[in-house]
């Protein structure tokens, strides 16, 4: 009896002790439960989101990729690797590519499709035979953790969720991450994206998707760097180095003649061009973006490179190199070849003797045709005695080999093109011009006026290099190459742009210039200094394409 | 056997007394625990539930930036204002189709618009509402009659900004526009962009952190009473980036005040972003 006593009472206790644990256990599990789904948010759902986006952009960057084999008539864009054309309906006007890689992240969690079709320019912004390609890339990730928070199921064709006004699209989370768990909301929505092929598909596995749009369009600067060479580089000299200057530089203390002076930053004992302060970091930088790109493995270097260089399967390293900036050993790229510039109009010269430019623009310069240059040229300005604009612009075309002296009086920005091959002295590449030719001033004199008006313009082109340019025009019989060979005494400013050309340079010769050829050798203390003014430079063919558009389609 | 007694027997007073104050004093020993749990629990639920907003409001300011022409803060930099391409053509139904771009050239630079067009070298003057375009249609960009009281944007112009009006117009290209604000500096060879642009602002109204697209509330947050926005925008040569900050106040922070900034701090969430389509300064 006693013991039924007592045991009545424990259990008084007993249900007080269970309540008690009951409530706290409630307010413990409903944090929890909170905390958990707060975790499949910020852990699970923020991943997916993320990793979404990087799944569309590697899309868009394999899709600008291949854009960029278009420039490459051997083998033509969207035909291997996967590429097909695109479903209907495509994007008009077409045509329309579109490839998918799946497979890539945590567990194959990623995929991507993009879509990629051709347009054209009908502004004159580019020129309209040129096409420019837009880069559609869709990022899915599966999403991993339990699909407890997120957005309605019920989608429906057509239906009301995520349209274009912002005000009635949803809130928080589901505005945002747009997280499909069982339907994918933007076929139901949108279709395509246009509205076409409205459908309500059921999702294998919880998703997000993300979708991007590029546009690349082509580009026409030609020296973005000091040299850009296809198959082989082999240079500078052992005692020479590459670096730059900026010939548009107001402070270069001589811009006429760039400095030779030491640097001890980065390196000790280093030569190098720069302003008049070498421990100011603008003017100092314009000396670092000497850069070497090419397209090939066969690399090999002598005295430093102040830029970065590029290869395409090199083994280019920091320790076993003399290189200032960045290493990246996989870019690859092709340099389209230079076709004959239309001569019609040119005047038939012989293969020398001077000749007067008188030309007043770029787009208009004074022609001249020779069969071949062996004898001495000099290319005068016709428009000296002008008032107001006094500069000249000449192009010539060379049907031979170059073996003579150049001259290109001051004022005058010359185009050299020629189909054969080049050997000459650096001395023989007269270059008249200075850097920055600034208008001289008129003020007349005792009883004479000064002349309206007073101060003629300044030269338009600031680089004194960027008035002697020469173009080696692609042999048209396939696997032939040009040689431009550069021996001994003198120091060049001259820019060369030769696609198909084995370019060298043999001695103590200082080179301020940018080059694109098929190679280059610089042997002995060969310098090369990379004027940044010259990465305006346009002729007219397309060398690269460029991302000049990101949108991202929020729906 | 003798009958148990112990039922029959009653405490005293004073072992009841005794009795009931331990029995209070344990009560009230697992009130307050019960409480401070509650409370603990309400704060670290109150902690996550501000960290997914604040991730959020990070991230919808991040995307804004990164697909934005232009950015700017304020002095406070607690508002942030994204002018972004409108890539969606909204036809009047929920089926907003995809905008197809159009080229234009900034100063060298081949740039792409979306239901917009790029106008160059245009003269402003500080304080006034006039741009100005010299120079042949035929050859250079202009206004148009179309461009009445779309969205006008380029350095120095108010975000906001509309053409209120275009005039010297020949065959259908327009010399000079009105804006509807004036400009804030003075250029004589800018590059504005005008058109169907997206406004997204970011400011914080009542404590609460709010997005505006073109006007319209978007409910990033649904409740961001302790959340604190810091943007800055930074400008350089050739690139565009801001840097952002959102902070709270964790509920279980407790001290003064120098120790609730400590607290403050310690929840820091911080994002850079870079602008993709940065049109500023190309004037």
């Amino acid at each position: 009896m006693k013991t039924q006593i007592h045991q009545r009472d424990n259990g008084n206790i007993l249900v007080c002790a269970l309540c008690t644990i009951v409530i706290v256990s409630l307010i413990g599990a409903n944090v929890l439960v909170n905390c958990i789904t707060h975790y499949n948010v910020t852990a699970k759902q923020l991943k997916g989101w993320k990793e979404a986006l990087y799944a569309a952009e590697a899309g868009g960057d394999a899709g600008f990729d291949e854009v960029r084999k278009a420039l490459n008539p051997i083998s033509p864009p969207f035909t291997t690797d996967g590429w097909a054309a695109a479903p209907s309906p495509a994007p008009t006007p077409g045509p329309a590519w579109t490839k998918t890689i799946s497979g890539f992240g945590q567990e194959g969690n990623l995929s991507t499709t993009v879509t990629i079709d051709k347009l054209f320019d009908t502004t004159g912004t580019i020129p309209s035979s040129t096409p420019y390609y837009r880069i559609r890339a869709v990022g899915t990730a599966k999403l991993f953790g339990l699909p407890r928070v997120g957005l309605s199921d019920q989608f429906l064709v057509g239906g009301p969720n995520f349209v274009a006004n912002s005000a009635s699209r949803g809130v928080g989370d589901t505005l945002l991450r747009k997280i499909d768990f069982k339907y994918d909301h933007f076929k139901a929505s949108y279709g395509d994206g246009d509205g076409h092929n409205l459908s309500l598909s059921t999702v294998t596995f919880p998703q997000i998707t993300r979708r991007i749009e590029l546009v690349a369009v082509p580009k026409y600067f030609v020296f973005g760097g000091a040299m850009r060479v296809v198959s082989i580089f082999d240079g500078p000299g052992s005692a020479g180095f590459i670096d730059s200057y900026n010939s548009k530089n107001p402070t270069n203390p001589n811009p006429s003649s760039p400095q030779v002076v030491n640097n001890d930053i980065p390196g000790p004992n280093t030569t190098s061009y720069y302003g008049s302060n070498p421990s100011n970091p603008t003017y100092l930088a314009d000396a670092h973006d000497g850069d070497v790109s090419v397209g090939a493995k066969n690399f090999a270097e002598g005295g430093p490179i102040w830029g970065d260089v590029t290869t395409n399967g090199g083994n280019v390293t920091h320790s076993g190199y003399q290189i200032s900036g960045t290493i990246d050993n996989n870019v690859p790229f092709t340099i389209p070849p230079l076709p004959a510039p239309d001569t019609t109009g040119f005047a038939a010269t012989g293969s020398g003797g001077p000749v007067t430019a008188s030309g007043t623009s770029e787009s208009s310069p004074t022609g001249f045709v020779y069969s071949g240059l062996s004898g001495n040229v000099t290319i005068k300005n016709g428009n000296a005695s002008s008032p107001t604009f006094p500069y000249a612009y000449a192009k010539i075309v060379v049907n031979g080999d170059i073996t003579g002296k150049i001259t290109v009086e001051k004022g005058v920005t010359a185009e050299i093109w020629f189909t054969g091959n080049m050997k000459v002295k650096a001395g023989d590449l007269d270059n008249q011009n200075v850097d920055r030719g600034t208008k001289t001033a008129n003020p007349g004199s005792l009883g004479v006026p000064p002349l309206i008006p007073p101060t003629p313009a300044d030269d338009p082109n600031p680089s004194r290099v960027g008035h002697m340019k020469f173009f080696g025009i692609s042999p048209t019989i396939s696997g032939a190459t040009q040689t431009i060979e550069i021996d001994r005494p003198g120091n060049i400013f001259a820019t060369f742009y030769a696609p198909r050309a084995d370019i060298t340079v043999i001695g103590d010769t200082d080179i301020f210039s940018a080059i694109v050829g098929r190679s280059f050798s610089g042997n002995g203390n060969t310098g090369f200094h990379y004027d940044k003014a010259l990465n305006q430079v346009d002729i007219g063919v397309v060398t690269d394409y460029q991302v000049v558009s990101y949108v991202e389609d929020i729906r | 056997m003798k009958p148990a007694r112990l039922h029959d027997q009653g405490f005293t007073l004073i072992e009841l007394m005794f009795a009931v104050a331990v029995g209070a004093l344990m009560m009230a020993a697992l009130v307050a625990a019960a409480v401070c749990l509650h409370r603990s629990f309400t704060a670290v639920d109150n902690y996550f539930a501000s960290h997914v907003q604040q991730v959020r409001i990070m991230d919808f300011l991040s995307r804004d930036v990164k697909r934005s022409y232009i950015v700017t803060t304020s002095t406070d930099l607690q508002t942030v204002t994204c002018i972004i391409p409108n890539y969606l053509v909204d036809n009047g139904s929920n089926q907003p189709t995809r905008a197809t771009p159009t080229l234009s050239l900034v100063g060298n630079k081949v740039v792409a618009n979306y239901q917009a067009s790029t106008v160059n070298n245009v003269t402003m003057t500080q304080g006034s509402t006039s741009l100005t375009c010299p120079g042949l249609a035929l050859v250079s960009s202009h206004f148009s009659n179309a461009n009445v009281g779309q969205s006008v944007v380029g350095t120095g112009i108010p975000a906001g900004t509309t053409v209120q009006s275009v005039s010297n117009c020949s065959l259908g290209s327009c010399r000079q526009a009105t804006m509807s604000n004036a400009a804030g500096n003075t250029n004589g060879s800018a590059t504005v962009t005008i058109g169907a642009l997206t406004n997204a602002v970011y400011a914080v109204v009542n404590q609460a952190i709010q997005r505006r697209e073109n006007g319209g509330l978007t409910n990033i947050a649904a409740s961001a009473d302790n959340l604190i926005p810091v943007t800055s925008d930074v400008e350089l040569l050739n690139t565009e980036f801001t840097q952002s900050t959102v902070s709270f106040l964790p509920q279980f922070a407790r001290g003064n005040q120098a120790f609730f900034a400590d607290e403050r701090a310690g929840t820091t969430v911080f994002s850079l972003t870079y602008l993709r389509n940065r049109r500023r300064g190309d004037g």
